[in-house]
């Protein structure tokens, strides 16, 4: 309060103070003022000084920096677009134009290349704007080739695989001397193609062999005698079938023998087995065996034993001369080892397997013209009296069926012992045994168990003689 | 833009016009075609000279960040390539150089013109607006027909979602924007309601996109964004009559992302459990094919990083290089990755890396506040451990989003210290 007061009092002295010269104060109701005092308005509160900023120097040098960024920005963005734009137009005028507007692109100049009748110094530009790329100098040998400059485009190649040792540049100068008739530069680049991408052995091989159909020419001088070009060789001959040219790869492939090639090996052998080529079939099958891929005995010839984990002691591998589990929708299949008991093979029939069905095979290697005779024990549980299991045996290669037993009685939790006596006539070393199911006409479809174990198959004598 | 506006109109015009080619580039296919490209990049080096002429006539101060350390690192590189003759594709390298150019220049602008906090809110509320109806497309032509881009472009073997012909890249916007909009929907303003309506529009389409890694990263961002923002704003709302109830109302939108995240994962299979069949008995043994895994291709590009680590082999030359590192008998190969860290580094050797790293350590550095953490850090880590698993880098939609982002980060600290500074 007392403040306010002070102020009040002191105002109008401090107005008549700072009253601009000239200045007339308006008449109050109050106190009248005189007509030769002059009141001056209150002097405008002074601003503060606008420091106005000032770039420094660095400021000019980011300035500068901005704008030669935007501007070499701009021009490259706007060249590079026209450039693209002009070659997507595909006509001479333009793919030249665009090789004008934008000199560094390669695709131009290859572009302007295909639209020339020579365009050889085209992609001579290009393969220039691509350092370490072998594929431009591929390209300009092709169309030096064209033009009979064949020195240029030998060299031109030479020089694309002297840039890149992998397979394609090697590739390019084999098909090249393939195509001059120069067999021996052929055979140097082809295998040095195989040796920088053993993964691409099989298309090497097929132009060796469309070429040369020559086996032992080609293993000598196209595939390097490591294992992997070897391994993928195999693997090739087995998909074209070219069994003839097997023995010799394998040969030189049977020390690399690992297991990773177990599934190329279950293609030899079904290819061998199929052709019944039944002595190269058991030498690969006992290399595998002691080699440790797969742990079973192997058979003998021609006295026995025949069969390949008769006892169902090692796993079913499906492979060879190993049982297999035919495609059987339905029915479960499993081995059982338990400690200190005989393993068997047990079966389960769920009813919804089919009518007619293969359960388990093996291809047996067997004397021929020997009469033989196969024995086994089984055991089913919960099904019915005509259980529809059966054994039958065929010749692998023909398919003939050489003997048959159909519609084994049910031995009810009980082991019973089976037996089926069979004549492999002559010319014929490779039987298949076979567990199949098949319902009888009336009964519903079957639901248990049906146990086997303890397989054997002898020459008829040798029963004999054992019994 | 005029020379004659204010300062505050020049920034407001900027972000317009950044926002504008954010816009251009998510509905022009995401900017991959090279049209669209040349568009936004001829308009971001064009404002990036309006600045500087600004700038020369008059002298303002510029935002300086070590935020445009990483991005100057990819054109120094890209620069020395060049110049040095390492590149195993100049041309490519070029044009590579030129896109961290513009990406150099678009976090410049983004970082001056949004660090005003009046223009952020704009920007926010417009990028949030250009993902949602893009969203809103996108699940609009998947209802419909899922073949081609705006019923019109067909894509043969693409995934297309919305305007993007990859929908990994689009998941990655989403990852983009999603927290976004849930931090801005958590603090409780009065529009809580349609930011709510924008993080459901984005659920919803991330099931569209069928990406597994987008809706992991979607689901880490809810539940970090919702406890890191429950943590920080219980106590006022606890206090408070009028943001008590929107607090309350928040979590529950939360919790009803959650549940639609959920629906999108069961969508998409991944919560379903299987019925285990019986063993199988039978011995498959076909040699299989040769075909380049996922796994073969990164060992490849381990083997390329390593025959080239200081300069790598050529920014924007991933796929020439690839396909001689494993070439294939019917020409196909990869020309990318789909794993943008590595990919970087074939290209650019480990300076790429450390480049990354130091975005990382700059941006851990400012990780002051909740809004840094909802706004920035959380949108670009999903993007970047999406981008682990996919291409988004080269989707210049997706960088363009993800840079304004991080040029929120200088306008955000500055922010904090001021009010740090400020309390006695």
């Amino acid at each position: 309060m007392s403040r306010s007061h002070g102020a009040s009092d002191r105002q109008p002295h401090a107005m008549a103070m700072h009253d601009p010269p000239g200045y007339r104060a308006e008449p109050s109701a109050g106190r009248p003022i005189p007509s030769d005092v002059a009141v001056k308005p209150p002097r405008p509160k002074p601003e503060p000084p606008i420091r106005r900023r000032r770039n420094t120097v660095s400021d000019w040098v980011a300035v500068a920096i901005c704008l030669a960024g935007a501007l070499y920005g701009l021009q490259s963005t706007l060249r590079r677009a026209a450039g693209e734009m002009l070659l997507s137009g595909g006509s001479l005028e333009w793919a030249e134009l665009a090789t004008r507007i934008t000199p560094d692109n390669p695709l131009a100049w290859k572009r302007l290349a295909r639209t020339l009748p020579d365009g050889a110094d085209a992609l001579r530009r290009a393969a220039d704007l691509q350092p370490g790329a072998s594929e431009p100098w591929i390209d300009l040998a092709l169309e030096l080739e064209t033009q009979q400059d064949l020195d240029g485009a030998e060299h031109a190649l030479q020089h694309a695989a002297a840039l890149d040792p992998r397979f394609m540049p090697s590739w390019a100068l084999a098909n090249f001397y393939l195509r001059r008739g120069r067999e021996d530069d052929f055979w140097r680049s082809i295998r040095g193609a195989v040796a920088a991408d053993p993964a691409r052995t099989p298309t090497a091989a097929a132009l060796c062999w469309r070429a040369f159909d020559d086996p032992g020419r080609i293993l000598e001088r196209a595939i390097p005698a490591e294992p992997e070009p070897l391994r993928v060789y195999l693997g090739y001959l087995i998909d074209e079938r070219r069994l003839a040219a097997l023995p010799q790869v394998w040969e030189r492939f049977e020390p690399n023998l690992g297991a990773a090639d177990l599934p190329l090996m279950a293609e030899l052998l079904d290819d061998l087995l199929a052709a019944g080529d039944v002595d190269f079939a058991l030498a690969v099958w006992r290399s595998m065996l002691s080699r440790g891929l797969l742990d079973h005995q192997p058979p003998a010839l021609p006295g026995g034993p025949y069969l390949t984990n008769a006892d169902f002691a090692g796993p079913v591998s499906g492979v060879g001369l190993d049982w297999r589990f035919a495609p059987a929708p339905g029915v479960g299949r499993g081995r059982r080892a338990e400690q200190g008991a005989q393993p068997l093979l047990e079966l389960l029939f769920s009813g919804n397997q089919s009518e007619r069905t293969l359960l388990l095979t093996q291809v047996v290697p067997v004397p021929e013209g020997e009469e033989l005779t196969f024995t086994f024990e089984y055991a089913t549980r919960q099904l019915p009296v005509v259980t529809g299991v059966g054994w039958r045996v065929r010749d692998h290669v023909s398919e003939a069926v050489l003997s048959e037993r159909s519609a084994l009685p049910a031995a009810e939790e009980r082991w019973e012992r089976g037996e089926l006596k069979f004549r492999a006539p002559a010319g014929v070393r490779l039987a298949r045994l076979e567990l199949f199911y098949e319902r009888a006409s009336g009964p519903e479809r079957h639901e248990g168990r049906y146990m086997l174990r303890r397989l054997d198959l002898k020459r008829a004598g040798a029963e004999a003689e054992g019994n | 833009l005029s020379p004659s506006s204010t300062f505050y109109i020049f920034r407001f015009r900027t972000a317009q016009a950044l926002l504008g080619l954010i816009a251009l580039a998510v509905f022009a296919f995401g900017a991959v075609e090279v049209w669209a490209f040349s568009v936004i990049a001829a308009a971001t080096l064009g404002l990036t000279a309006a600045w500087a002429l600004r700038k020369w006539r008059d002298p303002f101060p510029v935002i300086v960040t070590a935020l445009y350390a990483p991005f100057g690192l990819m054109v120094v590189i890209g620069g020395l390539q060049l110049a040095l003759g390492t590149s195993q594709a100049p041309y490519a390298t070029a044009g590579s150089l030129l896109a961290w150019l513009v990406y150099l220049a678009f976090l410049f602008l983004a970082a001056n013109a949004l660090a005003d906090p009046g223009v952020r809110v704009e920007y926010l509320r417009g990028f949030l607006a250009v993902v949602s109806a893009a969203c809103l497309l996108g699940l609009a032509q998947w209802i419909t027909q899922t073949s081609s881009v705006y019923w019109l472009r067909a894509a043969p073997g693409a995934r297309i979602f919305g305007p993007f012909a990859d929908a990994e890249a689009f998941a990655v916007l989403i990852e983009l924007a999603f927290p976004v909009a849930l931090t801005v929907a958590l603090r409780g303003g009065r529009r809580q309601h349609y930011y709510l309506g924008a993080c459901a529009v984005m659920a919803l389409a991330l099931a569209g996109t069928r990406s597994t890694v987008g809706v992991a990263v979607v689901a880490a961002q809810l539940v970090c964004v919702t406890a890191a923002m429950t943590a920080g704003e219980y106590r006022v709302a606890l206090h408070s009559r009028r943001r008590g109830p929107r607090f309350v109302a928040g979590l529950l939108g939360a919790g009803a992302l959650g549940v639609l995240l959920l629906g999108a994962a069961w969508s998409m299979g991944l919560l379903r459990v299987g019925t285990a069949e019986l063993e199988s008995v039978e011995t498959v043994l076909d040699r299989s094919e040769r075909v380049l895994t996922r796994v073969e291709a990164l060992h490849v590009s381990r083997a390329l990083i390593a025959e080239k680590p200081l300069l790598g082999h050529g920014m924007g030359s991933f796929g020439p290089v690839f396909a001689r590192a494993a070439p294939r008998d019917d020409g196909w190969y990869w020309k990318h990755l789909q794993s943008d860290p590595l990919e970087l580094a074939v290209e650019a050797g480990w300076p790429a890396l450390a480049a990354q790293l130091l975005l990382l350590a700059v941006l851990l550095l400012r990780t002051r506040s909740l809004n840094m953490w909802g706004l920035v850090i959380a949108p670009l880590a999903g993007a970047w451990v999406h981008s682990w698993f996919a291409a988004p880098i080269r989707t210049p939609a997706v960088m363009l989003a993800g840079l304004a982002l991080l040029a929120f980060a200088p306008g955000l600290s500055a922010r904090v210290a001021v009010k740090r500074r400020r309390q006695p």
